[in-house]
């Protein structure tokens, strides 16, 4: 049993590296949970300091038993990330009920180190290193502490498990490097749906609006070839098919039958590496002809969708063209779907609709007409729309007219349903900003977007960009230049200025490169690097080969290294002087043992040998004040070494 | 159990084949160190073995790399552990003989000629461990290793692990020494023994002693004469041990004789004359020892007093022990 000031030492380690564990994890966490644990921890440090009793088998039973219903009630499951790792948490607080004995403190440190590996299922970028590392570091401290045994000597803990790090980490760079990966998983990925900021597959009024005041990255595009112009930068998103007269949604549309695209002119092939959505889908520019068949299939109308959310930093090479024609056929059934319209919602909006169709002689005079409404009468492109009622087309058209994009898509969608013409809304993004010292396109949240797609039967599905209408520099240059400079100021998008536009674009280059050569370092990357070491035609042997030769390369570094540490260090003048009396006395035959004290052994001398007893009192006096007095002066060496010169037995 | 302690007297034997005995100092070097993981050690290679798994299936490359920090980690601490006991010196330091029932201790000087201190070692016989020490670079440190005694004669430190867990306790590397080191083992006092047998008058095999009485003059000091008859007044003055003398009536000094010992038990009536031995000296008397086919004349003095236990320890006793 440990004495209380002990105890509450390395439980104060402990339950620092633990809650350092939990750093990451407070934003997803349930308050409940973080609660709990907090309050844990810190009646643990009060128990062990006040030493009070801690609680029995049936008060923790209960507790635990209480904890885990507790997180199938705010998680429904157990098995997920997020309720798994809320199980973690508190498991971790009920250890520490318990926490007695070291194998106790080294149960929860390895629950910290487990809580750090889950921080990076969440999320792998800079930020999320920079806060696990120093984790990592303090935990490998705390079980330093909790296992050394002895009272005296004690190392530093940060400074000891610094070290050992640093020794570590070309060990560790080798295992990354050359370890093999393997393709697929052993068991399923979490499939738990995420609250992430990024498009989905509804939309209401004002949805994308809000978007666009984020400025976090959506993902980035890495062009083999030029990129294509501003213009074709359209990547596709969620294709939103139902309209309930408020809020358009994807629906259930995998039973119908994909129409025939045909490609024109020349392709654009890509990188996209995508940013974690929570969302089933991947985004490619339009049209797209080749995508990675194993991660998406295409549904009927274009979009690529995968069968788990993504949660991770995904990366995928795409071939699309620009030009194309798409659905030169249309199915009845996918006729009726694209006509849909929620009964008895938006009647105003039905009625011009139907009114300016029978004014126009085709269906394109119509779209023109729709369009020119929109441009030439006061409709206003603005950040911030007013709130739509429960009729929202109607609400817009009629009453407000101010809009962001989802606006007036939704408002063109509509009136093309109501005359007649298949058309849907299509959500992605649009433009993007370019990283000159990256050779990147970033695509941002802000740079969410929602246009139309109609269907003509001389051009098959048709996109239609009814912003284009009424503010055309959207589509050409950007956000910036389409908006009144007020609302820029206010929605803090006036990020085109000199230095720290520059320091932006350095900082968003430095985590593609992070994305491209740690996150998404996989077996091709592996490959590519075995091919810079020689290898034409790397298999799993020539892996192991390099591993195992990295590896002892790597063992021998540390070796030497350990054993420069430990040389013996030159020992100082005294000691050397003092060494060289009792090598003399020892050819004498009065030889000092090694467990004696230099005044234990002076005294054996003086009654051994009386006649070298006072010289022998003078050496060990004089080494013992060079030794160990702080006031010794380099007269007393000199001293020393002349009487040790003379001596002679 | 049987099973392991089978394998671990298997593996004993092989470590005294391979190494012989040892005499003197004994630098600890490569070859007479083993490591191997401890329990905490498998703990941590399975808490490893799972985020490897879950990384790999999840292909979450920084969980990979945190794995593989960590157990590269552990490969590191494995070398500072071993590091830890390389090139230490261990030597004998004294050993001080008890009484049965107490405690032997053989003394162990272990010296660290390296340029980093050494951490938590730890020295541990068949029976003891002994607390953990640590020696700063250069350093040197004593430990003692107490092995229980339970019977009189010899008792053999013939094998000694010196030993270290640290940094994290995640292996265990010790180093074997056999020194073959003895301890004599003094019998118990009893604690209830008759007074010794008057001695014999003065033509017995008692002698006629110097008494205590008259101060008779000063002579050299020589181990083995009683402390309390040091002229330290003369020690003070000229730095020269000397010893005073006394005259007095000659009176009889005692010889105890095992023969005189009643009953019928060995060990009982050894304990007895290590009591009489045990008290004698501390009143400062004189006394011999008779056993059969032994004499000890009479002296006062500690010295005295080890021949004379050291006489009774061996006396018929049983073959050596091992600590």
């Amino acid at each position: 049993m440990l004495e209380p000031g002990e105890q509450f030492r390395r439980l104060s380690w402990t339950i620092a590296g633990l809650l350092a564990a939990l750093v990451p994890h407070m934003a997803h966490l349930r308050i409940w949970v973080t609660g709990l644990v907090l309050a844990v921890c810190a009646w643990r440090l009060l128990a062990a300091r006040r030493g009070w009793r801690l609680p029995g088998t049936v008060l923790r039973l209960g507790i635990a038993l209480g904890a885990t219903a507790g997180v199938i009630a705010s998680y429904s499951t157990i098995r997920g990330l997020d309720g798994g790792t809320a199980l973690l948490a508190l498991m971790a607080a009920l250890k520490l009920l318990e926490t007695r004995a070291p194998r106790d403190h080294v149960v929860l440190i390895f629950i910290g180190w487990f809580l750090c590996l889950a921080a990076f299922l969440y999320a792998q970028d800079i930020l999320t290193v920079a806060c696990v590392v120093p984790t990592v570091w303090l935990l490998a401290a705390a079980l330093l502490e909790v296992a050394r045994r002895g009272q005296g000597l004690a190392p530093a803990p940060f400074r000891t498990t610094g070290a050992m790090l640093l020794k570590a980490l070309p060990l560790a760079l080798v295992l990354f490097l050359f370890f093999p990966r393997i393709a697929g998983s052993f068991w399923g990925a979490p499939s738990s749906e995420r609250a992430l900021t990024g498009l989905t597959d509804e939309m209401s009024p004002g949805d994308i609006s809000d978007l666009t005041l984020n400025d976090t990255v959506a993902f980035r595009v890495r062009f083999k070839g030029q990129p294509p112009p501003p213009p074709d930068r359209y990547w596709r998103g969620p294709v939103l098919n139902e309209f309930d007269g408020y809020t358009w949604s994807r629906g259930d549309n995998q039973f119908y039958i994909q129409p025939r695209v045909r490609h024109f002119g020349l392709p654009v092939d890509y990188t996209v590496t995508l940013e974690p959505t929570g969302q089933r889908m991947l985004f490619a520019l339009d049209m797209v002809e080749q995508w990675p068949a194993a991660m998406a299939q295409q549904t009927s109308d274009y979009q690529l969708r995968t069968s788990n959310p993504i949660n991770a930093v995904l990366q995928y090479d795409a071939r699309s063209y620009p030009r194309y024609q798409a659905g030169a056929q249309l199915s009845p059934a996918l006729r009726n779907l694209h006509l849909q319209l929620a009964p008895g919602r938006n009647p105003r909006t039905i009625r011009l609709a139907q009114s300016m169709r029978a004014a126009a002689d085709s269906e394109r005079e119509f779209t023109r007409s729709v369009l020119a409404m929109f441009r030439d009468q006061e409709f206003y492109y603005t950040l911030t729309p007013p709130g739509l009622k429960r009729d929202s087309v109607d609400d817009f058209l009629f009453n407000t007219r101010r809009g962001f994009c989802g606006h007036f898509a939704s408002a063109f969608t509509m009136m093309m349903r109501a005359a007649g013409i298949p058309a849907r809304v299509v959500a992605g993004y649009q433009g993007g900003d370019w990283n000159p010292i990256g050779g990147y396109l970033i695509l941002r949240q802000s740079h969410a977007h929602a246009w139309s797609e109609i269907w003509l039967p001389d051009s098959g599905w048709t996109r239609i960009d009814p912003t284009a209408a009424v503010a055309p520099e959207r589509i050409e240059r950007g956000l910036e230049a389409a908006l009144p400079a007020d609302e820029l100021l206010q929605g803090g998008l006036g990020r085109d200025s000199g230095l720290l536009w520059q320091a932006g674009m350095i900082w968003d280059n430095v985590n593609a490169r992070w994305n491209d050569w740690v996150v998404q370092f996989n077996r091709l990357r592996q490959q590519e690097l075995l091919r810079a070491f020689g290898f034409d035609d790397p298999d799993w042997q020539d892996l192991a080969l390099v591993l195992g030769v990295g590896l002892a390369v790597a063992l021998a570094l540390l070796s030497g290294w350990l054993a420069w540490e430990f040389r013996p260090r030159r020992t100082d003048p005294a000691t050397a002087s003092y060494r060289r009396f009792v090598q003399r006395l020892a050819r004498r035959g009065v030889e000092r043992a090694p467990h004696e004290a230099p005044r234990d052994f002076a005294a054996r001398v003086r009654q051994l040998r009386p006649d070298l007893g006072p010289a022998a009192s003078a050496i060990t006096e004089l080494y013992l004040r060079l030794r160990y007095m702080p006031a010794h002066t380099t007269r007393d060496l000199t001293l020393l070494r002349g009487l040790v010169r003379r001596f002679d037995p | 159990m049987r099973l392991t302690g089978f394998f671990r007297r298997r593996v004993q034997n092989w470590v005294r084949r391979r190494q012989g005995a040892d005499r003197g100092p004994v630098t600890l070097r490569r070859g007479r160190i083993y490591i191997l993981p401890t329990s905490l050690g498998f703990a941590f290679g399975l808490m490893l073995f799972a985020m490897l798994l879950g990384s790999l299936n999840y292909a979450n490359n920084l969980g990979l790399g945190l794995t593989f920090l960590l157990a590269s980690l552990a490969l590191v601490t494995m070398q500072a552990c071993h590091r830890n006991l390389e090139t230490l010196i261990a030597s004998e330091a004294g050993t001080e003989p008890p009484f049965a029932g107490q405690d032997a201790i053989f003394q162990l000087a272990l010296s660290n000629p390296g340029g980093a201190a050494r951490c938590d070692l730890e020295a541990t016989t068949a029976a003891t461990v002994t607390d953990p020490v640590s020696i700063p670079a250069g350093g040197e440190t004593t430990v003692n290793l107490r092995v229980a005694t339970r019977r009189r004669g010899w008792v053999v430190l013939d094998r000694v692990e010196i030993a270290t867990r640290f940094p994290y306790g995640l292996f265990r590397a010790w180093a074997v020494l056999h020194p073959g080191r003895r301890c004599l083992v003094y019998p118990r006092p009893a604690d209830a023994a008759p007074p010794p047998p008057p001695a014999p008058g003065l033509g017995g095999a008692g002698a006629t002693r110097r008494g205590d009485d008259d101060f008779a003059g000063l002579k050299d000091y020589h181990p083995g004469d009683p402390p309390r008859h040091i002229a330290w007044k003369a020690y003070a003055k000229g730095g020269e041990l000397l010893v005073k003398e006394f005259s007095g009536a000659a009176e009889p000094v005692p010889i105890f004789d095992l023969e005189q010992v009643p009953g019928a038990d060995l060990e009982s009536r050894l304990s007895v004359m290590a009591r009489w031995i045990v008290d004698a000296e501390a009143r400062g008397e004189t006394f011999g020892l008779r056993l059969p086919g032994l004499e000890i004349p009479p002296q006062p003095g500690l010295q005295q007093r080890r021949r004379c236990l050291a006489a009774l320890a061996e006396y018929k006793a049983a073959e050596p022990i091992d600590a």
